[in-house]
C-alpha cells in the first residue's frame, strides 16, 4: 500500500516534469545552450568562421582588464543605466500617480504615453536623429531657438551625446514604468485611502506614508526590469551615434556586437557578453537582498 | 454491373500505369533539369537605385544562361551582409557569391572560406585568357590579390573626388581647387565672402586617408603602421586648420552630399558612387581630389567573392556569373547607370563610358582620370581596430584640438597591437 502510493507520488512528479516539458525545452534550446555556447567560446580564440578553435583559457578576460574601450563601455552603460532607469521610474511613477483617476479621455492618455514603448527602438531612433539635426533648421534647435539658446550639435557635441541618447531612452521607457506602477497603485486598497483621509493626511502624507510604502514591490520590479534593460541597450546607439563622437556613446553591447561582427573577434564578444551576464545577476541579487529589507509586501 | 466493375478495375489499372508513367517523366524531366539549373545565391548590400540595376543584369545573365539560376538577395546595410556572412559561414550554409570588403576578404581567406577566383582562369570554357585578365585595371587586381594569389574580382568600386558648387565657387571669385593650397584658401574665400561654409568633412578614418595619401603618406609602409609619420601629422594638421583655424569647415556624421544639396557648404569629398545622390538643381562638377605633396585619391567599394562550401558546379556556375559581371561591356553599363568605376580598362575605353563622360566631362571625369594615382586601405582581417582607432584620432584632432601627431601616435600604438605587428 504504501508502496504503491510513493510509486505513484513518483511518477506524478515525472507527469509534472512532462507538462513544462515544452516550456523548458524551448528555454533550454533558445536561451540556456546559447549562454552555455558563449561562455564556452568566451574561453577560446574563436571568430566562428575558422574551423579551428583554440581553447586559450581566461585569456579574453585578461584582455578585457587591460582594454581602455570596455572600461570607457562600462562606465557609458552605468551613466546610461542610473540616468535612464531614475528618470523614466520618476518620470512613470509622476504620470501614474497623475492618471489613476476617473476623468474624460484617461484611457487615450494613458495610451499615448504607452506608445513609445511598442514603437521599435530602432525606428523610433531614426526619428530622433531628424529631431536632432544639428544645423539651426533641426526640430529640437528650432525649439530651443524659441528660449533664446543657440543651436546645439547634439549628437556631434562630445558633452551633449550621452545625455542625447539617454532622453530618447527616457522617453521611450517612462510609459513601461507608468503602467506597471499604474497597476501596482490600483492594487492598493482604497479603504487604507479612505482611513487617512478620516484622520486628515493630507495629499504629501498620504503618497509618502500610504501610497510608496505600499508601492515599494512594484517599485522594486520596474527598477530590476529597467536596469537589465538598459544594460542591454545598443539599437538607439547604433542609429542615432554609432558609438561616438569620441566614444562618449560607447556602450557594452554596441562594443560586444563591433568585436564579434565587425572585428572578427567572437571569442572577445562572448567574454563582453559573459561578463555583461554576470554584472546584471549580480545587481539582480543585490537589489533583492535589498528589497528582502526594505520592501513592504502587501497591507 | 459486372461491365461496370470491370471497366472500373480496367480504369484503375489503367489509372495505375499512367501513375507509373507521370512519376517517371517527373523523375527524368526533374533529373535533367536539377542537372540544368544550378542555383547560385549571390548575397550583396546593394540598395534602391543600384539594386534595381544589378537585379537586371542578373536577369539578363539568367536569361543567357538556362543551365545557371542567380539569385541576387539584398542583405541591408554592409554592416548587415559582414554579420549574416559569418552567421552564414560559421553554420555552413554561406552563400555561393558574395560582395566583400578587402578586409573581410583577408579574414574569411584565412579561415578557408573561398575559392580564388584565379581558380577558374584555366577553365577551359569558362576561364580568362591573358589578355582578359590583363584588362582588369591593374590597381584593383593588385589590392585583390592576397600572397600573390588573385582572390576575388573588383566590382562595385567606387574613387573619392572634390563636389563643388560652381555657383558658391564663382561668388566668392574662386575656381575649382587643384592643390591643397588652392583648396584652403577656396574654401576661406566662400567663408569670407558669403557666409557658407566652404567645406564639409567627416571626423572619420576615410576622410584623413584621403588626404594621408594626398600629402604622400601610407596607412602601412615595411610592415609597420606610418601613418603617424610626418605626412599622416601634416594632413591631420591640414583637416584641423581648416575646421579649426580658419573656421571654413565643418565636421558632420551623416551624408555629405545631402549638406551639399541643401547649399549648406561650397564644397565636400565623396566618391563617385555619390554622383545619383547629388541634386542637379544646382550647378555642381566633380573634380579630381587636389593634390598636397602629390596626386592621389582612396578607393572604396566592395569585391566578388566565391565561397568555398558550394559544390564545385555551384562555385563554376557562380565564377561565370562574376565573369559575366566584369565582362567589358556589361562592365560599361554598370558604372554608367551607378556612377561606380569601370574595373576594366576596355570598359573605361568603350563608347558607352566614353559617351557618359563626355556628356559632362565636369561632373562624370574625374573618377576615372584618378584611376592611376588611386590607393587602397590594407586588406587586413584587423583593419575594422584600425579603423576605430584612427577615426578617434581624427575626432580628437578636430572636436577636442587635440596636436595631430599625439593623437596619430596613439591611434598607431594602438593599431600595432591590434595588428600584431
Amino acid at each position: 500500500m504504501k508502496r504503491g502510493e510513493t510509486i505513484r507520488k513518483r511518477i506524478r512528479g515525472w507527469a509534472g516534469l512532462l507538462y513544462v516539458l515544452p516550456a523548458l525545452s524551448i528555454l533550454g534550446l533558445f536561451q540556456l545552450a546559447p549562454v552555455v555556447y558563449a561562455a564556452w567560446l568566451s574561453l577560446t580564440d574563436s571568430n566562428l568562421i575558422r574551423p579551428v578553435t583554440n581553447f586559450v583559457g581566461l585569456e579574453q578576460y585578461r584582455r578585457m582588464i587591460s582594454d581602455p574601450s570596455f572600461h570607457i563601455a562600462l562606465k557609458n552603460t552605468v551613466v546610461y543605466t542610473v540616468g535612464v532607469v531614475f528618470f523614466s521610474a520618476l518620470f512613470g511613477l509622476m504620470l501614474a500617480v497623475l492618471l489613476n483617476r476617473k476623468f474624460r479621455g484617461v484611457g487615450l492618455y494613458r495610451t499615448l504615453l504607452f506608445l513609445p514603448v511598442v514603437t521599435a527602438t530602432s525606428t523610433a531612433a531614426v526619428v530622433w536623429r531628424w529631431m536632432y539635426a544639428p544645423n539651426p533648421n533641426g526640430l529640437l534647435n528650432r525649439i530651443v531657438a524659441l528660449f533664446g539658446m543657440e543651436s546645439q550639435r547634439w549628437l556631434l557635441d562630445p558633452d551633449l551625446a550621452l545625455p542625447s541618447v539617454m532622453a530618447m531612452s527616457i522617453w521611450q521607457s517612462t510609459g513601461y514604468s507608468m503602467i506597471i506602477f499604474l497597476a501596482g497603485l490600483q492594487n492598493i486598497s482604497s479603504t487604507v485611502m479612505e482611513a487617512a483621509k478620516v484622520d486628515g493626511a493630507n495629499w504629501w502624507q498620504r503618497l509618502r506614508y500610504i501610497t510608496l510604502p505600499l508601492l515599494s514591490p512594484t517599485i522594486f520590479f520596474v527598477l530590476v526590469i529597467s536596469v537589465i534593460h538598459s544594460f542591454q541597450a545598443v539599437s538607439q546607439v547604433l542609429v542615432l551615434t554609432g558609438g561616438g563622437p569620441l566614444r562618449r556613446t560607447l556602450v557594452l553591447v554596441y562594443y560586444l556586437y563591433q568585436q564579434a561582427f565587425e572585428s572578427f573577434n567572437m571569442a572577445y564578444g562572448a567574454a563582453i557578453a559573459m561578463t555583461l551576464f554576470v554584472i546584471l545577476a549580480a545587481c539582480t541579487w543585490i537589489q533583492w537582498k535589498v528589497a528582502e529589507k526594505r520592501v513592504h509586501y502587501g497591507e | 454491373m459486372k461491365l461496370t466493375g470491370s471497366s472500373r478495375q480496367l480504369s484503375g489499372r489503367r489509372m495505375s500505369v499512367v501513375w507509373v508513367l507521370s512519376l517517371l517523366v517527373a523523375f527524368v524531366a526533374g533529373g535533367t533539369l536539377a542537372a540544368a539549373a544550378t542555383e547560385v545565391t549571390f548575397w550583396h548590400a546593394l540598395g534602391s537605385d543600384h539594386q534595381a540595376v544589378l537585379n537586371e543584369l542578373v536577369a539578363e545573365f539568367n536569361a543567357a544562361n538556362p543551365d545557371v539560376v542567380v539569385r541576387a538577395e539584398y542583405q541591408g546595410s554592409y554592416g548587415d551582409l559582414q554579420t549574416k556572412l559569418i552567421a552564414a559561414v560559421s553554420a555552413g550554409r554561406a552563400p555561393t557569391v558574395s560582395l566583400v570588403y578587402n578586409n573581410w576578404t583577408a579574414a574569411f581567406l584565412d579561415a578557408g572560406a573561398l575559392v580564388p577566383v584565379e581558380q577558374f582562369f584555366d577553365h577551359g570554357e569558362h576561364g580568362l585568357s591573358q589578355a582578359e585578365r590583363d584588362d582588369y585595371v591593374a590597381s584593383f587586381v593588385a589590392a585583390n590579390t592576397w600572397d600573390g594569389t588573385w582572390v576575388t574580382m573588383p566590382f562595385n568600386k567606387s574613387i573619392y573626388v572634390l563636389y563643388y558648387n560652381q555657383e558658391l565657387l564663382d561668388r566668392a571669385g574662386v575656381g575649382v581647387p587643384a592643390t591643397m593650397d588652392e583648396l584652403r584658401a577656396a574654401a576661406k574665400a566662400v567663408k569670407d565672402k558669403t557666409g557658407v561654409y566652404g567645406f564639409a568633412l567627416k571626423a572619420d578614418i576615410d576622410h584623413f586617408g584621403v588626404f594621408l595619401h594626398a600629402f604622400g603618406g601610407r596607412w602601412i609602409e615595411d610592415g609597420k603602421t606610418a601613418f603617424n609619420g610626418p605626412e599622416g601629422v601634416a594632413a591631420l594638421r591640414f583637416m584641423q586648420d581648416l575646421v579649426l583655424t580658419d573656421g571654413s569647415a565643418y565636421y558632420h556624421d551623416g551624408y555629405l552630399d545631402e549638406e551639399f544639396n541643401v547649399g549648406n557648404t561650397a564644397m565636400f569629398m565623396a566618391t563617385v558612387a555619390t554622383i545619383p545622390w547629388v541634386s542637379n538643381d544646382l550647378n555642381w562638377g566633380a573634380a579630381p581630389i587636389p593634390a598636397g605633396a602629390v596626386q592621389a585619391s582612396l578607393v572604396q567599394g566592395t569585391d566578388l567573392a566565391i565561397f568555398a562550401q558550394a559544390t564545385p558546379e555551384e562555385q563554376l556556375a557562380a565564377w561565370r556569373f562574376v565573369k559575366f559581371l566584369t565582362s567589358p561591356e556589361v562592365n560599361a553599363r554598370w558604372a554608367v547607370a551607378t556612377g561606380y568605376l569601370p574595373v576594366r580598362e576596355s570598359a573605361a575605353q568603350s563608347a558607352t563610358y566614353q559617351e557618359y563622360v563626355n556628356q559632362d566631362p565636369k561632373k562624370y571625369g574625374a573618377g576615372v582620370a584618378q584611376l592611376e594615382h588611386a590607393k587602397f586601405d590594407p586588406g587586413l582581417a584587423a583593419w575594422f581596430d584600425a579603423r576605430r582607432n584612427v577615426t578617434e584620432a581624427v575626432e580628437e584632432a578636430l572636436i577636442l584640438g587635440v596636436d595631430p601627431q599625439d593623437a596619430l601616435n596613439r591611434a598607431a600604438q594602438a593599431t600595432d597591437r591590434a595588428l600584431g605587428l
